[in-house]
């Protein structure tokens, strides 16, 4: 049996009142395999939890949960869903922006771990490991460089 | 040799024409980049060259550098060149030994490379070019043509005075990414673009001096006095290229690129010329190119020995080397006993799928056993090399280079011994075209001596004209072309004519095959007898001598039974006999028609 949950989208989104079930179907696209993985995990307390992929290409979540829940707890448990998705995404693409500087410091760390370094090692060790200085910024990607901004809210409006 | 390594997609310009636009956001992994700088080191290339994308604007971009180093390879890079304006990078890629640099630069004027790259770079690119001179590199400026440079090739010549270290390359662009997204803003019509590139690179010559420009991509007969610049992945001594995320190093290959038959087939100018891009070749035809170049052209190619290793006498020591980075047609191994050698073809003179074809189709492989600087005496310089029975019915042959081992029977002798059976039936008038010194001539010796035969021989070597008549006593030669003894000739005056390794020398084929149908009796026969081109495997002294040797091209064409028999199409020739050249065979094809009495 499918229910509509009053204020979500229809068709990415069907539940059943009756086995406290309610299914999402996501745009890959838009969310990549890894960021469903990991906006999902933080749920199996709550929630039986099934993935799979429909003819469409698109992703399906299914959340049972695990104790009755009315129209209102599956509507609460789709909106955290949708933050959670969210919130993996952007984790996701500042991991991929800071991956040199997050390798360097995890490096340094271990070798933090390990005690300080004697005169031997420091005779061998490769600093060309280091990413070379770019004061210019000539090694920025172009999106990074000359992508426009989003413009804020509101900005344009009323202008003379 | 070269391996092209891309190291992901991302780069720091926006070219309207880029091939890889739509993966700008795919990296390959720097542990997989370190893999496959291992293995093209394992695999015996002497340099890698980092592309992408681009590869400078990579953190691991020295870390890389130093680990081609360490394993004893030279560097290059495929570059726009920006982040070499660093000259602490630069030193430290030097240091590197950075050897080879492949930059872009779309013209001498700011406004329209900034326009073509979508970024503020030219000043930073010209630096860097600035600073590449002196450096002992390989340097080459390259500059793809589209509609908005069209008109400034020549400021790039100009730029260019100020870099003695580089050559400058135009090439064409390829319909495919950003350039065919957006065809009709981006990419010139082919004849338009090779007309100006023509005219920059006679501008070039002048300004610059000699071979300092050079072209990529345009069909060569679109560019008249400049089809010795041709210069590609090739020229610049590739192997291997691996895209981000494919398992293996493959060879470089065009299949991109098409000659378009049949214009192209009888071209002489077909083995080096980049033809057309297929995806422009779909979209505008063939209509824009010069009518093909007649002329000689070679026939045969050298497989120069690369490696001898140790090898299993038994089973396939291929599989254990992996099959991808081996080119079908380029590479050949061959086993010997325990020891595997492998050869590779850099020629140019033919091209890859013609290279197939000596090699996969007609199998016409043979390893040199002489000392000479060309081979005269088939039968005994040479030995055929043949599939190996490991080969068979094995599930990656469609894929695989393939081993090949040498064939003890002499299968010149074989086929030209069937031949001579044949042609020691014949009787009546005979008229033997190319007859040379004699040699299937003999043939006629036994019906000529007791009277059945009566020969006439036709060659412009005087010489063998010679020693021909005097093989055949009492026969008749004429000391001149085919082309012009045959209006000397009676009308239905021979029963026989016998063309052997003469068709594929004849400029002008139609106007002997109209003598030819002349001088035919009713019910009289043509035999007609040729070559296919073949492959020597060679040792480096054999490559050397033979190249060295001052032997002259002499063939206008390559045809194959298949099509000598379509050139023959006419009502007045009945085909009687056919005999293709096959791996089992020698070189030589047979066609055998009737005149018929209309």
């Amino acid at each position: 049996m499918s229910d509509t949950l009053w204020g979500l989208p229809a068709p990415q989104i069907d539940a059943d009142l009756g086995e406290a079930a309610v299914t999402m179907r996501l745009d890959p696209t838009l969310y990549p395999l890894e960021v469903i993985y990991a906006a999902a995990y933080p749920f199996i307390a709550r929630c039986w939890v099934v993935l799979d992929r429909d003819d469409a290409g698109r992703v399906s979540v299914v959340l049972t949960a695990k104790q009755a829940a009315t129209a209102e707890q599956l509507r609460a448990l789709v909106g955290e869903f949708a933050n959670e998705l969210l919130s993996s995404a952007c984790r996701r693409e500042i991991t991929r922006q800071n991956r040199a500087l997050i390798e360097s410091v995890t490096t340094q760390a271990f070798g933090g771990a390990m005690g300080p370094p004697s005169l031997e090692e420091l005779e061998a060790f490769d600093f060309t490991d280091e990413p070379f200085d770019d004061p210019l910024g000539i090694a920025q990607s172009w999106e990074d460089k000359y992508r426009k901004k989003p413009r804020d809210e509101g900005e344009g409006e009323g202008a003379p | 040799m070269k391996a092209l390594i891309k190291v992901g997609y991302a780069c720091n310009e926006h070219c309207t024409f880029c091939h890889t636009q739509p993966l700008r956001e795919l990296q390959g992994a720097a542990d997989e980049v370190e893999a496959k700088i291992r293995r093209a080191a394992a695999l015996g290339h002497r340099m890698v060259v980092l592309s992408g994308g681009e590869p400078t604007i990579r953190p691991e971009l020295v870390r890389w550098a130093r680990l081609v180093a360490s394993l004893g390879l030279e560097l290059g890079l495929v570059t726009n060149g920006l982040v070499l304006s660093y000259p602490q990078v630069l030193a430290r890629l030097l240091d590197a030994r950075l050897r080879y640099v492949y930059m872009s630069l779309h013209a001498g004027v700011a406004e329209v490379h900034d326009r073509i790259v979508r970024a503020e770079s030219f000043a930073i690119a010209c630096d860097a070019l600035d600073r590449l001179q002196g450096r002992g590199l390989t340097l080459t400026v390259n500059c793809v043509v589209t509609r908005q440079n069209l008109a400034h090739l020549r400021s790039l010549v100009d730029r260019a005075t100020a870099w003695p270290d580089a050559v400058i390359k135009f090439s064409a662009t390829e319909p495919k990414g950003g350039a065919l997204r957006s065809l009709a803003q981006v990419v010139p019509r082919i004849a338009d673009a090779a007309a100006a590139v023509l005219d920059a690179l006679g501008y070039a010559r002048t300004v610059l001096g000699p071979d300092r420009a050079r072209h990529g991509g345009f069909p060569l007969c679109l560019l008249p006095g400049f089809e010795h610049a041709v210069d590609d992945l090739r020229t610049h001594g590739y192997w291997t290229m691996v895209e981000v995320g494919e398992p293996d190093l493959v060879p470089i290959d065009a299949n991109n690129q098409l000659h378009p038959s049949p214009h192209c087939d009888d071209c002489r100018l077909r083995g080096g010329c980049p033809g057309l891009f297929r995806e422009y070749h779909a979209r505008h035809g063939a209509a824009e190119l010069a009518p093909p170049r007649a002329g000689v052209r070679s026939n045969a190619c050298d497989w120069v020995l690369e490696r001898r290793e140790p090898c299993a006498p038994a089973g396939c020591p291929l599989l254990p080397l992996g099959l991808d980075p081996w080119e079908p047609a380029r590479h050949l191994f061959v086993r010997e006993g325990a020891v595997l050698a492998r050869y590779r073809c850099d020629s140019r003179d033919l091209a890859d799928d013609s290279l197939h074809a000596i090699k996969h189709g007609h199998g016409q492989l043979y390893l040199d056993a002489s000392s000479k600087p060309a081979v005269d005496d088939f039968g005994e310089d040479l030995v055929k090399l043949a599939r190996a029975s490991v080969c068979e019915g094995c599930e990656h042959r469609p894929r695989c280079t393939g081993l090949f081992e040498p064939v003890r029977e002499d299968v010149f002798a074989r086929d030209e011994a069937a031949l001579r059976h044949q042609l020691a039936a014949l009787h009546g008038a005979v008229l033997e075209l190319g007859c040379g010194e004699g040699r299937l001539s003999s043939a006629f010796v036994a019906a000529a001596a007791a009277g059945r035969l009566r020969w006439t021989g036709v060659d412009p070597d005087h010489d063998a004209l010679a020693r021909a008549a005097a093989v055949v006593p009492g026969g008749a030669t004429i000391a001149d072309t085919a082309e012009h003894a045959l209006p000397q000739l009676p009308t239905a005056g021979f029963d026989h004519v016998v063309m052997a390794h003469a068709w594929n020398h004849l400029a002008d084929p139609v106007a002997v095959l109209d003598g030819v149908e002349r001088v035919l009796r009713a019910g009289g026969e043509l035999w007609l007898l040729d070559d296919v081109p073949f492959g020597l495997a060679r040792s480096q002294p054999q490559h050397r001598r033979g190249r060295d040797g001052g032997a002259r091209w002499q063939h206008h064409r390559n045809d194959d039974a298949a099509r000598a028999h379509a050139r023959l199409q006419r009502p007045g020739l009945q085909l009687l006999q056919r005999r293709e050249v096959a791996p089992d065979t020698s070189n030589q094809w047979l066609l055998r028609y009737r005149r018929s009495p209309a």
